[in-house]
């Protein structure tokens, strides 16, 4: 497989920010191939935020292009976009954003409902993927019954529903303490590895990034390095 | 591949009990709105229904004469002058098409039988009246013209008059009662004629003989109004043209002059009267839709709310791959379950106080299919029109931004 999952080339973003343009993304080019596990650091401002958005397909770049599986995520209706959010990426974020007053299995299975999918075999789906997380015993809690660790692993179980060929993780160990981090970067570690997910982890704490083969820095709007992580210190 | 309706209905239910306390005070505009249409159209048509009900008792085809001209402001002397007599009555019997004539006069009277007082309208009439309102006997005969000729002194009662003068439910036939200490034989008892209308009791009434109301009663030859049945509806206008000709020229009234009597088209009046009810009807209904439209608009007050509240879940659920049909719908199911919910509650509220005013104003008001469908549509439309604007502006959110809300 030659063709490339993420391609970015001269992506920009500007906002309207008070009659102020701002240049969020000032000419990114960015190559992610299948199976790859990236992190994404840089200071709050850097961009990484507004990169993770365009690559999510949540929002539309400004200028230059984004190819997802080569398809120019630009010419795409809104309608589209949402399919593909729905079929081929699945979100994690740092505050979990599981919906309150919804048990665990009905908000991992929300993906499966919006895909059509929620036929007579979705709960044993719901269920073996709350199994992969290791929390099928909490499937029917509400999330606000639950620890920050058990809600991100219900989120990365909501994320993973769908078989997508990239989950994009925004701060995914941002609200947890040191063993819960820990936790939860097993588990994506582990989906990485078992089931050859891409891995776009936005960071900007070093030993989080270090669990990633490569290390992507940002700073004000374009990327100033790109490394291969040699000194892998924490794989299990 | 959008979202199925089933799955709609359950996201929708759960942001409404999210929010038991706004989503019942949303409703009570729908509430109220629904709940007050259905009452008014049922007062209306209640309303309605009792005219229709004297338009049969009054009997059809029926023109009436009264004495006194139509004044400036409007019957000054209506039915007071002494210009009507039996002998116009005789003439106009005589035109063509006319087929029953009854001259009549009124008079509110004290009636005593045994230690039993009742004061009741007394009239007396010709014994035609009996076909012009369609009277029935339930017990003895109506007096005759022979009865009248020789000035009888014989009653006919109504069922009212008859329950209020025989509490014990005796046979009245050829009994005596009193009517202004004067004795006259009971010789039939009228048939309920059920209808009342608008505080006028049809059975409350004492039947007597003309003559014998003239001589005994009231001591004048004049009557208070002629009833003249016309042989068919066709014939009413001519009926009404020919009387007051024949009565202007027996009155000798010159061309342009002012009638000293008028002559009115029951039928004609009643129609108007109708009219009126149902004009009466449409206006409470608007009244009442109104406040249906203010419910509307606070089903889209509260959407609105709810849509920069939800902000942050319409952008997780986008991400999630809602597409921007998914996230109108689901508002809209919720605005049109508000709706719909207010609207059935409502319907409830409005059938039982329809109930209610029917049992305390003891008068008819029905609650009609058509009402109910109407106003159930209605605030079905109104919850999907108000609750388009919010959907849509929900809808047409850009992910990113409304993930990251605060």
């Amino acid at each position: 497989m030659s063709e490339p999952l993420i391609q970015c080339n001269r992506l920009t973003k500007t906002y309207p920010m008070r009659g102020v343009e701002v240049k969020a993304l000032n000419g990114v080019d960015l190559t992610v191939e299948k199976g790859e596990m990236v992190a994404i650091m840089g200071a709050s401002g850097s961009g990484k935020s507004t990169l993770m958005n365009i690559l999510g397909c949540m929002d539309r770049a400004t200028g230059g292009q984004y190819l997802l599986e080569g398809v120019d995520a630009g010419t795409l209706s809104n309608e589209e976009l949402a399919h593909l959010r729905n079929r081929k990426i699945g979100f994690v974020f740092q505050r979990y954003n599981l919906l309150p007053r919804m048990s665990v299995w009905q908000n991992v299975m929300l993906p499966l409902v919006y895909g059509g999918k929620n036929g007579p075999h979705a709960k044993e789906k719901v269920l073996d993927a709350l199994e992969q997380v290791g929390i099928a015993a909490l499937a029917d809690n509400q999330p606000n019954q639950m620890s920050g660790g058990q809600q991100q692993r219900a989120a990365i179980a909501r994320a993973l529903i769908n078989d997508p060929q990239l989950i994009l993780a925004d701060e995914p160990t941002g609200a947890l303490d040191t063993a819960s981090s820990t936790e939860v970067m097993k588990v994506l570690q582990n989906l990485h590895r078992i089931k050859e997910v891409t891995l776009v982890i936005v960071t900007h704490e070093k030993d989080i990034a270090a669990w990633c083969e490569r290390e992507i820095t940002m700073r004000d709007g374009v990327i100033i390095s790109d490394r291969k992580n040699t000194g892998r210190e924490r794989v299990v | 591949m959008s979202v199925k309706p089933g799955v709609l209905a359950e996201f929708s239910l759960q942001a409404l009990r999210a929010n038991k306390l706004r989503s019942f005070l949303t409703m009570l505009g729908i509430i109220i709105g629904v709940s007050s249409v259905i009452l008014m159209m049922a007062i209306g048509q209640g309303a309605q229904a009792q005219v229709m009900a004297r338009v049969n008792s009054l009997g059809t085809n029926v023109v009436m004469v009264f004495p006194g001209a139509v004044g400036q402001f409007g019957r000054g002397s209506f039915g007071a002058a002494q210009s009507l007599t039996d002998a116009d009555a005789q003439a106009i019997a005589q035109l063509p098409f006319v087929a029953n004539v009854a001259p009549t006069v009124g008079k509110s009277a004290m009636v005593t039988h045994g230690n039993q007082n009742w004061t009741t309208q007394i009239t007396g009439t010709a014994p035609a009246i009996q076909n012009i309102s369609a009277l029935t006997l339930a017990e003895g005969r109506f007096f005759t013209e022979d009865d009248d000729t020789a000035a009888n002194a014989v009653a006919v009662l109504g069922e009212t008059t008859y329950e209020n003068l025989y509490p014990a439910g005796a046979d009245p036939v050829g009994t005596q009662i009193m009517i202004q200490n004067i004795p006259f034989t009971v010789i039939g008892l009228l048939q309920a004629n059920g209808a009342s209308a608008g505080g006028f009791n049809q059975d409350d009434v004492i039947y007597v003989p003309l003559k014998t109301a003239q001589i005994r009663l009231t001591g004048t030859t004049y009557v208070s109004r002629i009833e003249v049945q016309a042989t068919g509806s066709d014939q009413v206008n001519t009926v009404v043209d020919e009387v007051t000709t024949l009565l202007q020229r027996r009155h000798n009234i010159p061309t342009g002059g002012t009638n000293d009597f008028n002559v009115q088209n029951l039928a004609q009046m009643l129609s108007t009267a109708e009219d009126i009810s149902r004009m009466l009807t449409l206006f409470l209904a608007g009244v009442a839709a109104i406040s249906l439209i203010v419910g509307g608009i606070g089903i889209m007050n509260i959407m609105l709310v709810a849509v920069t509240e939800r902000t942050r879940e319409i952008g997780i659920r986008m991400s999630l791959g809602a597409t921007q049909r998914d996230i109108l719908n689901q508002f809209l199911t919720e605005a049109l379950f508000l709706s719909l919910a207010g609207s059935v509650i409502g319907v409830l509220l409005g059938s039982i106080g329809a109930y209610l005013f029917a049992t305390l104003a003891k008068m008819a008001a029905p609650v009609s299919a058509l009402s109910i469908a109407a106003s159930v549509a209605f605030a079905a439309f109104t919850g999907i029109f108000f609750g388009y604007y919010p959907a849509r502006r929900a809808a047409a959110l850009n992910p990113a931004e409304a993930l990251s809300y605060e």
